[in-house]
């Protein structure tokens, strides 16, 4: 039987998986990106992204991470959450007014753009919260 | 802006009451890192986690928890 620490941890685990695997993948989506890269390369890179994106997404919402929710969106995961996602506001600001800058300055396509403000937008957060949740306490 | 302080007695008054975090966590229905945290000054816990500690350890919530001097 896992303790709620070992669930907690894993549903770290898997979220931080989560958040990598959609910002690679989104990544592989950019044509600047599809340029700099063999094609071969490419797809597997893609192809493995969205299959742990998908596998990560299945795991978070399988009843051992859904069961022991209580108790383990306690008070210090809703304050992490809260701050991973304040910061994730201002990173995603950040990021829009970059892409303003450069859509206004440069050649780049708008759909690529608007690609790398979603990646820091969705990815950073749940990254950041991840991290915050998997942080190791000290011992007894 | 000062960020919130909130000293405690929890380790001391925890070991005294013979649990490890992880029983006291289970106690009061929160994982091990958040009483860590709240045993390290790193999260200053709400008014409800703070009473459900106190009535853990047995221990009046003014004994286990007090604000900083000055």
């Amino acid at each position: 039987m896992l303790t709620v620490d070992q669930i907690s941890r894993g549903r770290a685990g898997f979220l931080l998986s989560n958040g990598i695997a959609f910002a690679v993948w989104q990544m592989m989506e950019i044509q600047l990106v599809q340029d700099a890269l063999v094609e071969s390369i490419h797809s597997f890179l893609s192809a493995s992204a969205v299959t742990l994106w998908t596998v990560t997404l299945v795991a978070l919402l399988a009843p051992a991470f859904t069961r022991e929710r209580t108790t383990v969106e306690d008070e210090l995961t809703r304050r992490n959450r809260r701050t991973a996602f304040n910061w994730g506001y201002w990173i995603f600001i950040v990021c829009a007014i970059l892409a303003l800058f450069a859509a206004s300055n440069t050649t780049a396509p708008a759909d690529d753009l608007l690609r790398a403000v979603l990646i820091v937008g969705v990815s950073a957060p749940v990254i950041r919260f991840a991290v915050m949740e998997r942080a190791l306490p000290d011992g007894e | 802006m000062e960020s919130e302080r909130l000293n405690n007695s929890m380790k001391l008054h925890r070991g005294r009451a013979g649990l490890t975090q992880a029983q006291l966590a289970d106690s009061v229905n929160v994982t091990r890192k958040t009483i860590n945290s709240v045993e390290n000054g790193v999260f200053v816990p709400s008014t409800v986690l703070a009473l459900k500690i106190s009535r853990a350890l047995q221990t009046p919530f003014e004994t286990l928890f007090s604000l900083p001097e000055g």
